[in-house]
């Protein structure tokens, strides 16, 4: 069952330079249950698009177009006091670093009964007992609940993040690069415990980060994103075996992980474009390799095996492309 | 040879200044705030021939009557005091007073802040421990009442106007100056003098000082307006230059005489030159801030 | 801070010293009293002592034990200066968020430029304006003092809450309130401006409190630390401010006193005024540290791994 549809939403940014396309037709799906990975470079509009879901979006940036639909119903249509019912009963987030979205005066306990207690009436006592039944859930100490959130490590911050984000059993979690801030071994064990979290409750999720091999342990789905829009998308086993996109490949070889063994790392030289009036075509076409005219016009997603799409004109080079871009001397075009 | 270099390395301190000078025109409030403060400065050098008076003439009519508390009319702009006295005159008079001691003040202000902001941030230890335990000693007294019991001592005058002011208001500016030597003592390019053999005053002076001369400007700009309501408070209380006009002075008199109310002409440009002149320092001030602190840009 | 009692402490003895144009008999009289023709540290301790046990000799002009004269004042000065702080605080703080949070325009413009310009006005002036329009004019409220002429209370406290006293309360109060508000408010401001990107303020919205709800709870939570600092440097610049309120409005404080005891050459009240002012000061600022350990948990409590 469908859980969240975004349909070819555009989200635009006002700045004093002009309009900034930040994410410029993008949609994809999450079924019941399932856990999305969004991963691109800083900028590409992973974070924009998610913050968009629950309109946490800056003051001076709006849907331009296109639409969101949890279980059917249109978010974007929601006046703001609806959302904010939403917000956290529904739909809450796990953020980047613990640390700076826990408010210092404050403890940590306190802020998850907050979080609680806004949707549901219930008395402190009670708040406290499932705050106590929270921590134990993700594997901290009790007692904790009385520290401030200076007095916790990044992974015990990390953990007290997630007991909040499931405090009221939402149907969906958006995961912002949880565990970018860590250091490996806790990394592993923040995502086994989201692992574990999520088979019990059945939780969504769309896990939002820029390394690929963070996605290959948790997610169902991929959506590669680039300079606002998507460029492959797809089952992770399709993704990460079959790539099809170019930057897909590219960034499949940027990326260590504990069970690949890398002889060389390539990095994407370049920088994507910016996104205030953007070229027309490809948005890839200034640090792809394989580029021909075609690229001069705009790719749109194609489908090109069952469930798996690709925003590139060549699915037909695809294996010229996967050949050529494990080695780094193709990409140093220029 | 060595004169011509030593020259050169002082003219840092002339562009810094030009650097200055632009931070403050482009802001436009900093733009108004300098002409509020140039109109007074113009106003005080000139005061004696702007003035159809002096400022302790005493005005009699044809009948030979003191003229007290005459209201505005054609032969006196603003009317006149409580003891015959032109009002107008004695507000631009008072702009003499006002200038003179907001600059003075200011100027010391600066001059002890400053650099025991930089002595203090630079070498640190225990002339840093034993600099901020003075200053945090200024910083628990009161200033009027300290004004007081010092003015009361000696004899009222301008200069110990100026000297009560200076010696309690430094306190702000060294602190921040400190602070910002701090950071600076850390960069780069005091560590490349450094290990080019200069000395630590030359550090000091020659490049670190350079670089602090924007907080040095707005603490400027407030000791100027510190400066003039510090003396405008003492001359209110009575403790200014008797032999002086000054706009505190005249708020003082007009109080004493009770008919603050019915003397509109006679209260009100005072304060209102008062509260112009500080609003031009602050208005200077505003322009710093924005440079000091860019998150207050509006995006 | 107790450093700075010490150090005040040396001031008063050589005030005393340097009293050239004492009469005569005077002269005498305080070498008697304090003990002068002993030798310094001797004099100095006796001083000391005499200050902390709260006597302050005999007033000049009063001839009355100098604490007589004080001892109410005292309190009628902290009484307004004190409702004028915290009245300042709480409003300026308040309004400064409310700029801060949503910078909509042409209202924070307004409320700046509204806030230098009070900030510029000289109080004695603005309590001069505020008393003609008021009293004068309007003659809702009365000019003069703390309580009516006909006024006797009943009990102290009776001294301070009622009516009476209110309706004397009310001008210089207000006078004080404008003229304190505006650098809370710009504190404020600046502080919630650089709260207001932190993440958790994100955080707050995300989890779906209203927007007031999170500028209280988190932002402002949050921005007050500057303010708190700021607190303890207005009770020092305050009591200057609370001064000039007296004489303007004829209010029975302290400060007041002490500018009479200086026409009247009563060098042993106003040296005393202005030692107390001191402690009063350094009190409050003690006062204040201990808040702003309080209000800020990553001083009271280090790290718990």
């Amino acid at each position: 069952m469908v859980l969240l549809e975004v349909k070819d939403v555009r989200v635009y940014y006002k700045t004093r330079k002009g309009i900034r396309q930040a994410v410029d037709g993008v949609s994809f799906t999450v079924e019941q249950g399932e856990s999305l990975g969004l991963a691109g470079e800083s900028g590409c509009g992973k974070t924009t698009i998610a913050k968009a879901i629950i309109r946490l979006l800056a003051p001076n940036s709006y849907i331009s177009s296109g639409d969101i639909l949890y279980k059917g119903h249109s978010l974007t249509g929601l006046t703001e006091s609806m959302v904010r019912e939403i917000r956290w009963k529904e739909i809450s987030m796990i953020p980047q670093s613990a640390m700076n979205a826990m408010d210092p005066v404050y403890r940590v306990g306190a802020q998850i009964i907050e979080a609680i207690r806004r949707h549901e009436p219930i008395r402190k006592e009670e708040g406290i007992r499932r705050a106590y039944d929270l921590f134990e859930m993700v594997g901290l100490p009790p007692e904790r609940l009385q520290d401030y959130p200076h007095q916790l490590s990044g992974g015990m911050r990390q953990r007290s993040a997630i007991a909040m984000a499931l405090a009221l059993k939402p149907s969906l979690v958006i995961a912002d690069e949880p565990t970018t801030a860590l250091d490996v071994i806790t990394q592993h064990q923040i995502l086994e415990k989201i692992n574990e979290l999520r088979r019990e409750f059945g939780t969504s999720m769309i896990f939002i980060t820029h390394d690929i091999s963070v996605i290959a342990n948790t997610c169902d789905k991929i959506a590669i994103m680039y300079a606002g829009k998507i460029m492959e998308y797809g089952s992770l086993e399709k993704v990460m075996r079959r790539p099809f996109h170019p930057y897909t490949i590219g960034l499949e070889n940027a990326f260590l992980s504990i069970d690949r063994v890398a002889d060389n790392l390539i990095s994407i030289p370049g920088s994507p474009p910016d996104l205030i009036n953007p070229p027309k075509g490809c948005l890839f076409r200034y640090r792809c390799p394989f580029g021909e005219p075609l690229c001069l016009e705009n790719p749109d997603l194609i489908e090109v095996e069952e469930r798996h799409f690709s925003a590139c004109h060549f699915p037909n080079r695809v294996e010229e492309f996967r050949e050529k871009g494990i080695r780094e001397e193709v990409w140093q075009i220029e | 040879m060595l004169s011509k270099s030593r020259t050169h390395e002082w003219i840092i301190y002339w562009r810094r200044i030009e650097e200055v000078l632009r931070i403050i025109f482009k802001d436009s409030l900093g733009a108004t705030g300098f002409i509020f403060l140039g109109v007074f400065i113009v106003i005080a050098i000139f005061a004696p021939h702007i003035a159809p008076f002096d400022p302790f003439e005493v005005l009699y009519d044809h009948h030979g009557a003191i003229i007290r508390f005459h209201p505005p009319s054609r032969d006196f702009w603003f009317g006149t005091t409580q003891f015959g006295h032109d009002v107008f005159s004695q507000v631009i008079h008072g702009s003499r007073v006002a200038i003179a001691v907001g600059f003075l003040s200011a100027l010391c202000i600066v001059l002890i802040g400053t650099n025991i902001g930089l002595i203090s941030g630079y070498y640190g230890g225990w002339i840093d421990g034993f600099l901020m335990r003075t200053t945090d000693v200024f910083y628990g007294i009161p200033f009027l009442p300290f004004a007081i019991v010092l003015i009361s001592l000696s004899k009222p005058s301008i200069g110990m106007v100026v000297l009560v002011i200076s010696l309690l208001m430094w306190r702000t500016t060294a602190r921040v100056i400190r602070s910002q030597v701090l950071t600076l003592r850390e960069r780069k390019f005091v560590h490349a003098a450094r290990s080019s053999g200069a000395s630590d005053l030359k550090i000091i002076y020659l490049h670190i000082g350079p670089n602090i001369l924007s907080m040095t400007f707005l603490y400027m700009a407030f000791g100027i307006s510190w400066g003039v309501l510090g003396e405008a408070s003492l001359s209110f209380i009575g403790l200014g230059d008797p032999y002086l006009v000054s706009w505190g002075r005249m708020l003082n008199e007009v109080f004493i005489s009770g008919r603050m109310m019915r003397a509109w002409w006679w209260t009100l440009p005072p304060g209102a030159c008062i509260s112009l002149l500080v609003v031009g320092c602050f208005m200077i001030g505003r322009a710093f801030e924005e440079v000091a602190n860019p998150r207050l840009k509006r995006e | 801070m107790l450093f700075c009692l010490f150090r005040i402490m040396p001031g008063d003895p050589t005030v005393l010293m340097l009293h050239g144009d004492l009469r005569v008999e005077d002269r005498q009289y305080f070498l008697a009293r304090w003990g002068l023709n002993q030798p310094m540290y001797k004099q100095y301790v006796i001083y000391v002592k005499n200050f902390l046990m709260g006597d302050y000799g005999g007033s000049f002009y009063y001839n009355k034990p100098v604490i007589d004269v004080l001892g109410e004042k005292i309190v009628n000065s902290v009484v307004l200066m004190g409702t004028s702080i915290v009245i300042a605080i709480f409003l300026g703080g308040l309004l400064g968020a409310l700029f801060g949070w949503r910078r909509s325009g042409w209202m924070e413009k307004i409320g700046i430029t509204g806030a230098l310009v009070l900030r510029s006005m000289p109080i004695y002036w603005m309590g001069i304006l505020i008393l003609s329009a008021f009293s004068f004019w309007l003659g809702w409220f009365p000019g003069r003092g703390m309580h009516s002429l006909t006024f006797s209370a009943k009990s102290f406290l009776a001294n301070y809450f009622s009516l009476d006293f209110l309706k004397h309360l009310v001008l210089p109060l207000l006078c004080a309130i404008f003229s304190y508000l505006s650098d809370p408010l710009m504190i404020m401001r600046s502080s919630i401006l650089e709260v207001y990107g932190e993440d958790f303020i994100e955080m707050a919205k995300a989890k779906g409190l209203k927007e007031w709800e999170v500028m209280i709870k988190h932002g402002m939570r949050n921005a007050i630390l500057p303010l708190i600092t700021y607190t303890s440097l207005l009770v020092g610049f305050a009591f200057g401010g609370q001064l000039l309120l007296e004489i303007v409005f004829s209010w029975p404080g302290i400060g007041r006193e002490m500018v009479l005891a200086v026409s009247h050459q009563d060098y042993p009240v106003c040296q005393a005024s202005f030692f107390l002012t001191a402690m009063v000061v350094i009190v409050m600022n003690l006062v204040i540290d201990i808040l702003y350990v309080y209000l800020d948990p990553r001083i009271a409590y280090g790290k718990r791994y």
